[in-house]
């Protein structure tokens, strides 16, 4: 297991690599010049060609590119920022707890209510706890997330005046955006659930365990629901990585300074490192999530675990 | 029955939450009231206003945007400050006056000999040298090239060799870099960015990043009350915060629910609190210039063609515009910019500027060789600023006269570079001059003969010597004068290049129950020279 680990760690280097390529290959070619930002659409050629001078913009692709990927991989700098001239890294210091807070906390709650919710309906199947909640989770699924985030403000922070619609200075400041970041996920994870569930539950190691007479809450919590987990947790992985993308649109309505605003001005200012900075963040915490996930298959389902232990011993087999 | 109980359950567990998730919030919230009541009683007065965007950074030097100008107008100083309602007023410099008045004037300028920063810093005018230096070699506020060399005279006085005669640049140089300590500088680690040390009447208390922003008064200002002239130098509030908001719909809010107590708002926003009594719409004439330029390139319709230029001119109703796209909060201009500077002439008010006449437009465009529907005129304007709107009513004016406009609008940086090919355009609508002191200033910015040299600075490829000519003249120290402008604006008229078409006004929304009148400068409200319910 721990080598299959390893792997995968090591995996996460030509990853991150390619990704960073991908991005800095793109932000090369998006149309917009970052000098006339910095300088104003009035600047004189000459103060136009000393700045791209000093950032380096005049030099071909290739030079730029490698430039880019040593600061990156050797020297761990994603550079300063066009515009205000800040460290990047250290922006992202600030930043990151704040996306990871967030993302995290809407994860929790997207697990919390949507996994119940498909257990419950797949338990209770065409009846009406059934229907109302595949109604919450088709509604969950269609709603854009600014537009939940807008409306969850309006009814609590506006009429109730029970939230704060905006900061985060607290932990009640948390609860809007995170509630708004996982109607998606709660949606997406009761459908999985209630799909999986449904289909473990017509298993005959399921009729054979009712058949022996264990209570009802056996069967689904400890027989059932621990098969019916296996891709609700590959669902996971993709649902945290559309929180922390999603991260952009809920930081912006609720302003949150975190990863998602941060790329957002850089995006609108043409300031290509941060862009490639949070791109590059986003891709290596992706990674590493995906990499939890799969590893939580193998606690959770003991013939996965098996398979990587009998992968391990053969190959020791064979080496001796 | 027991489908009955369960579904009882589940009712129950949704209000425990609630009242979980409600309760915790509400307690929370009593204290937020209390601590944000602010009330004639309270020991320190405060307020609370909206900021569009983070600032990111507080250096001195970073680049001028609007959320940052915001930010740091009351940290640091300038030599002078300078808006239509209060003219050009001394802060940091005492006296200056022009010793050499020929192609690039000398100045001669004095600053105060007692001016120290909020952590006792002495200013001295070799701080003053080096922050102008500064300004300049970092390369990031646009107006720092307007001087080529500094002499020191004495500690306190130096003469400034402007790099142009051009008018005005002296008063934006002096009212935009800012001053700063050099020792305070270079002892701050992050080039202030984070820990501004300025000579401002506030100084920063507080900053969340992307969050809030506070300051509290500097109680160690260094102006002597009676010379506290300008009205960035008063402190008619102990401290304001700025909570950072991109979101409009979020600011409506925020407005609402008393969090924020004045903010920015768009047209859409401000209709909300039309009817509303606790709250103010309070508008400001900014002094930007919207204008529309005719692709005057080589390979343009519209080169040699005066009665093709005329025709677009005067098929467009420009208080239409005004009307549709701004709900009617702007100025329709009589010039290149607004009335309220002191340069512009009062008979341009009455005299004609591109009016509005559909049938003249048609006989024009006869004239000019074109039928109806045989021209197609491309439009280039950035998604800012209501241009998209601007641009829909435009295209109906010209349906009218049987011209077809096909409208390209663009991200703003994306219309940057678009806007520097002149063969993707035959119209652009854009603005310009937000902080021009002068209205001579605006043919600076767009058709200096200096910039059209450059292939940067003539916005639409002018190729007319007798037209550079007149811009000299209008636009010099020495030459500048009633006269010099007017001759331009008649030529303007006659050949109709470009036009300004409106000043937009800006809407803000304030909260009664605190504020009592409003301060603003280049459209930014200044907190502490607004008056309040407790300076009553």
């Amino acid at each position: 297991m721990s080598k299959y680990i390893i792997k995968r760690l090591l995996l996460l280097i030509p990853l991150t690599l390619g990704v960073t390529v991908l991005i800095f290959t793109i932000m090369y070619f998006v149309p917009g010049d970052p000098v006339t930002q910095i300088l104003g659409a009035n600047a004189t050629p000459v103060q136009i060609e000393a700045v791209r001078e000093s950032y380096g913009l005049n030099d071909p692709y290739l030079v730029r590119l490698g430039n880019y990927l040593k600061d990156v991989f050797l020297r761990f700098d994603f550079g300063r920022s066009y515009i205000t001239k800040i460290e990047i890294s250290k922006e992202l210091g600030k930043r990151l707890p704040y996306t990871i807070l967030v993302g995290s906390v809407s994860m929790l709650i997207s697990i919390l209510i949507g996994i119940p919710l498909g257990v419950s309906a797949a338990v209770h199947q065409n009846s009406i706890a059934d229907r109302i909640c595949m109604f919450i989770a088709l509604f969950g699924i269609s709603m854009p997330q600014f537009w939940v985030g807008l409306e969850l403000s309006i009814v609590f922070a506006l009429k109730l005046k029970i939230l704060p619609a905006t900061g985060i200075n607290g932990a009640r400041y948390l609860i809007l955006p995170c509630f708004a970041s996982a109607f998606g996920g709660i949606a997406t994870l009761a459908r999985q659930s209630r799909s999986s569930m449904l289909e473990v539950i017509r298993s005959d190691y399921i009729t054979t365990a009712r058949a022996k007479g264990l209570p009802r809450s056996k069967v689904i919590y400890k027989h059932a629901l621990r098969n019916a987990l296996i891709p609700v947790i590959t669902l996971l992985g993709t649902s945290l990585a559309n929180i922390f993308g999603g991260s952009v649109v809920i930081e912006t309505v609720f302003s949150i300074p975190g990863i998602g605003t941060y790329m957002m001005s850089g995006v609108n200012n043409r300031d290509y490192p941060i862009v490639q900075a949070c791109v590059v963040l986003l891709a290596v915490i992706f990674s590493v999530v995906m990499l939890l996930v799969d590893i939580a298959y193998a606690y959770v389902d003991p013939r996965i675990k098996a398979k990587y232990e009998r992968g391990g011993k053969m190959r020791r087999k064979d080496n001796g | 029955m027991r489908r009955m109980k369960k579904c009882g359950y589940v009712v129950l567990a949704v209000f425990l939450l609630t009242n979980i998730l409600s309760g915790c919030g509400k307690k929370q919230q009593d204290s937020d009231i209390t601590q944000s009541s602010k009330t004639v009683e309270a020991e320190k007065s405060k307020v609370t206003i909206c900021l569009a965007g983070d600032p990111a950074t507080f250096s001195p030097f970073a680049p001028i945007v609007t959320t940052r100008y915001n930010a740091m107008q009351c940290l640091y100083e300038t030599l002078s400050v300078f808006s239509t309602a209060q003219g050009f007023q001394n802060v940091l410099m005492e006296s200056y006056e022009c010793i050499e008045s020929d192609e690039t004037p000398v100045y001669r300028i004095k600053i105060y000999d007692y001016i120290h920063d909020s952590e006792n810093n002495p200013i001295t005018i070799e701080d003053v040298m080096w922050s102008f230096e500064s300004a300049k070699e970092m390369n990031s506020i646009e107006c720092a090239s307007y001087f080529s060399t500094l002499t020191k005279v004495d500690d306190y006085t130096m003469d400034m060799e402007m790099a142009s005669n051009s008018v005005g640049s002296f008063e934006t140089l002096c009212s935009t870099l800012p001053v700063v300590s050099r020792a305070a500088y270079e002892a701050s680690e992050d080039e202030m960015s984070m820990s501004p040390v300025g000579t401002g009447v506030y100084k920063m208390t507080d900053y969340a990043i992307g969050t809030s922003i506070s300051y509290e008064r500097n109680e160690n200002y260094w102006q002597k009350e009676e010379l506290r002239l300008a009205q960035e130098q008063q402190t008619n509030v102990d401290s304001y915060t700025y909570l950072i908001i991109n979101e409009s719909s979020q600011v409506s809010i925020e407005l609402q629910n008393k969090t924020i107590d004045f903010a920015a708002v768009s047209n859409d926003i401000a209709g909300t609190f039309e009817n509303m009594d606790e709250f103010e719409i309070i508008t400001f004439q900014k002094l930007g210039t919207e204008y529309m330029f005719l692709n005057m390139d080589s390979g343009s319709v519209f080169n040699d063609n005066a009665a093709l230029r005329q025709a677009v001119m005067r098929a467009i109703d420009v208080q239409a515009l005004i009307d549709g796209a701004l709900d009617g909060y702007g100025v329709a201009l009589k010039s290149i910019a607004l009335s309220d500077f002191e340069d512009f002439n009062p008979k341009w008010e009455e005299e004609e500027y591109f009016d509005y006449d559909e049938n003249q437009a048609r006989e024009l465009l006869k004239e000019a060789g074109y039928s109806e529907g045989e021209l197609t005129l491309r439009l280039l304007c950035n998604n800012k600023n209501s241009r998209d709107k601007v641009a829909l009513i435009m295209q109906e004016y010209f349906a009218k006269i049987g011209v077809n406009l096909e409208i390209s609008c663009l991200e703003s940086n994306l219309f940057k570079s678009e806007s520097a090919n002149p063969q993707a355009w035959d119209i652009i609508i854009d603005g310009d001059g937000g902080s021009n002191v002068c209205l001579a200033q605006y043919y600076i910015s767009k058709f200096d003969t200096r910039g059209y040299d450059n292939n940067v600075g003539c916005y639409n490829y002018i190729h007319d010597d007798k037209f550079y000519e007149l811009v000299k003249n209008a636009v010099g120290t020495n030459t500048t004068s009633a006269a010099t402008l007017d001759e331009l604006q008649q030529y303007m008229k006659e050949q109709a290049y470009a036009r300004g078409m409106y000043s937009a006004q800006s809407l803000n929304v304030g909260n009664n129950n605190i504020f009592k009148t409003y301060a603003f400068t280049m459209s930014r409200i200044v907190p502490g020279a607004c008056t309040y319910v407790w300076n009553e």
